[in-house]
């Protein structure tokens, strides 16, 4: 009977002191990332942000490979004006802004787990990785916008103002740095991994490291030479990292120093795009010539990869010296939007092509 | 006139049928109508007599009220009681109600199981078969919750970040409308409902709580 008394007295106190919370209250992050900037970009004037950019998979377009030679010096430099690096990070979505000083890490905090559409793999092995950009906010927005590629618009007037269907705009800030850029070079990432880890996916893969751990971490590789990787992808592996290379720590161990590669080489890991399974929408040329004022034309065969050569030419085009990101518009003559050998072609000029029309008919 | 004295016996014929008609039709609409006067009128001593219970009652049923320590929802559980009664008009006695809910908000999951302990007082009256009173109820909550950050398993977080468990007691009070049914022998048909009161982080919280279930008056 005591000892019921003495415990029934140990409860009441228990009780007495506990503090109930229920469903409200502040949240405590689900993960805390520290970032630093390497140096002073010293821009007078500046307001430095770092954001955390999920990335997505992402395809790039068949003559963007690298895989393909370009047929010819003028394909050359329009894939050189008009393609992205096809081994580079490519934004899918801005999670998180928080303002930086050189010097000083910076605190990212994640109330959310990444949302499915920056998951890659089902719900058994999902992975996402995201970079850390730190840019000047001359927009003055307090967030990065993600821009794309300056396309010509089906109205033909290539001002990508938004008038056709795959629009085209301008980075409205500076992009200084980004803690993880390309492959091809060394990067810090920031990784969360659901189930397993399914390497086959050749999701920003880091052959050669140790998986990342389940939930959020950040993971490092040394990166890979383009040569290698094409090399690697035409051997159906994955290009291998230097295992010395590789760091994995968890995602508040000690701040992510972002270099500082400039506006020129960073600013592309802002360029988000439309497609991403290497998909190209083709135009059907109209009768007014569009504006191809400062931008890089080529006629080229369409890319094909068992060897032979189509019959088909399509005239690229590239954007525009300004544009913040890198794409190609492509013309055929006869096609449609989705495919140039469509057996009921959308249309057919290649009898009367336009008088602008400055490549071959077949 | 023999035709004329057939057509008069005939005309009394069906006379009478229609009488006879008329009140076995009369006879089927009080018996659907009005079968419990019947029953009582043909056979007092039916199946569900009940006696005069002595003073104690004891009950228990399904219980849903408001959560003690939760924002929203309504938490179903069960509710035991005891009463004695003291005189025709007061009755007194202790209830212990458990009920659990879980509710989620963006951030969280908490689950509380909820321990209501009253005493209780009643005003009571019988009426017939019937007994109706106002109880009011005062005692304690005790309140267990289990809250769980929401994505944190698996975002990884561990501890106290992830989980947390608490419990404590909030004082509380109830005024119920009780409504017993003498349905056979010793055994009552119980309804109760109100409102109810809690203190959480001294503040004062209001609800309603119900009932249902079944009484044994021996």
């Amino acid at each position: 009977m005591a000892a019921v008394t003495a415990r029934t007295a140990i409860f009441v106190a228990l009780a007495s002191c506990g503090k109930l919370q229920g469903i409200g209250g502040e949240a405590p992050p689900l993960a805390t990332m520290q970032v630093e900037i390497a140096s002073d970009p010293g821009v007078a004037g500046e307001r430095l942000q770092v954001a955390l950019v999920w990335g997505m998979q992402w395809l790039p377009e068949a003559l963007c490979t690298g895989i393909l030679p370009p047929e010819s010096p003028a394909a050359a430099a329009a894939i050189a004006a008009g393609c992205r690096d096809p081994f580079g990070f490519v934004p899918l979505r801005v999670e998180a802004n928080v303002p930086i000083v050189p010097g000083v890490p910076a605190t990212i905090e994640l109330e959310d787990l990444p949302a499915s559409d920056v998951l890659v793999g089902d719900v058994t092995a999902r992975v996402a990785y995201g970079s850390f950009v730190v840019y000047d906010d001359r927009n003055d927005t307090g967030g990065l916008e993600l821009a794309r590629a300056n396309r010509i618009t089906d109205t033909g007037d290539g001002s990508g103002d938004g008038s056709g269907s795959d629009y085209g705009t301008q980075l409205g800030d500076v992009v200084y740095g980004a803690s993880f850029l390309t492959m091809t070079a060394p990067d810090q990432r920031l990784a969360y991994r659901e189930g397993a880890f399914v390497a086959a996916a050749a999701f920003y893969p880091r052959s050669g490291c140790s998986d990342p751990p389940p939930a959020f971490s950040i993971v490092g590789a040394g990166g890979f030479s383009a040569s290698a990787a094409i090399a690697a992808t035409l051997a159906g592996q994955l290009p291998p990292e230097d295992p010395a290379s590789c760091t994995e720590a968890t995602s508040d161990a000690s701040p992510v120093v972002v270099p500082v590669q400039g506006p020129t080489a960073a600013t592309e890991v802002a360029c988000t795009e439309n497609t991403a399974d290497s998909s190209v929408r083709y135009r059907e040329p109209t009768a007014d010539a569009p504006d191809l004022t400062d931008r890089t034309t080529a006629c080229v065969h369409l890319p094909t990869f068992d060897g032979t050569t189509s019959p088909v030419i399509e005239l690229i085009v590239s954007g525009r010296t300004e544009d913040s990101c890198l794409g190609l518009t492509h013309y055929v003559l006869t096609g449609c939007r989705e495919d140039p050998n469509c057996a009921a072609p959308d249309w057919d000029h290649s009898l009367a092509p336009p008088t602008w029309w400055p490549c071959p008919s077949s | 006139m023999l035709h004329a004295g057939g057509g008069c016996s005939a005309r009394a014929d069906v006379a009478m049928l229609r009488d006879v008609r008329s009140r076995a039709a009369l006879a089927v609409m009080v018996a659907i109508a009005c079968p419990a006067e019947l029953a009582r009128a043909d056979d007092y001593e039916h199946s569900f007599a009940t006696r005069p219970g002595g003073p104690y009652l004891v009950d228990g049923g399904f219980f849903v009220g408001m959560p003690a320590a939760l924002p929203a929802g309504m938490a179903p559980g069960a509710v035991v009681g005891v009463q004695r009664a003291c005189g025709c008009a007061f009755a007194y006695g202790v209830r212990l109600a458990v009920a659990a809910i879980t509710e989620s908000s963006e951030a969280y999951t908490a689950s509380d199981i909820d321990m209501r302990a009253r005493a209780t007082a009643a005003v009571r009256h019988a009426i017939g078969r019937g007994d109706l009173a106002l109880r009011l109820g005062v005692g304690t909550n005790v309140v267990y919750e289990d809250r769980t950050r929401n994505g944190g398993t698996r975002a990884g977080l561990t501890g106290s970040a992830l989980e947390t468990q608490a419990v404590a007691a909030l004082p509380a009070a109830d005024l119920e409308a009780v409504i017993g049914l003498h349905v056979a022998g010793p055994w009552l048909f119980v309804a109760t409902g109100g409102p109810t009161i809690d203190v959480l982080d001294g503040h004062a919280r209001g609800g309603w709580i119900a009932s249902i279930g079944v009484g044994w008056q021996p």
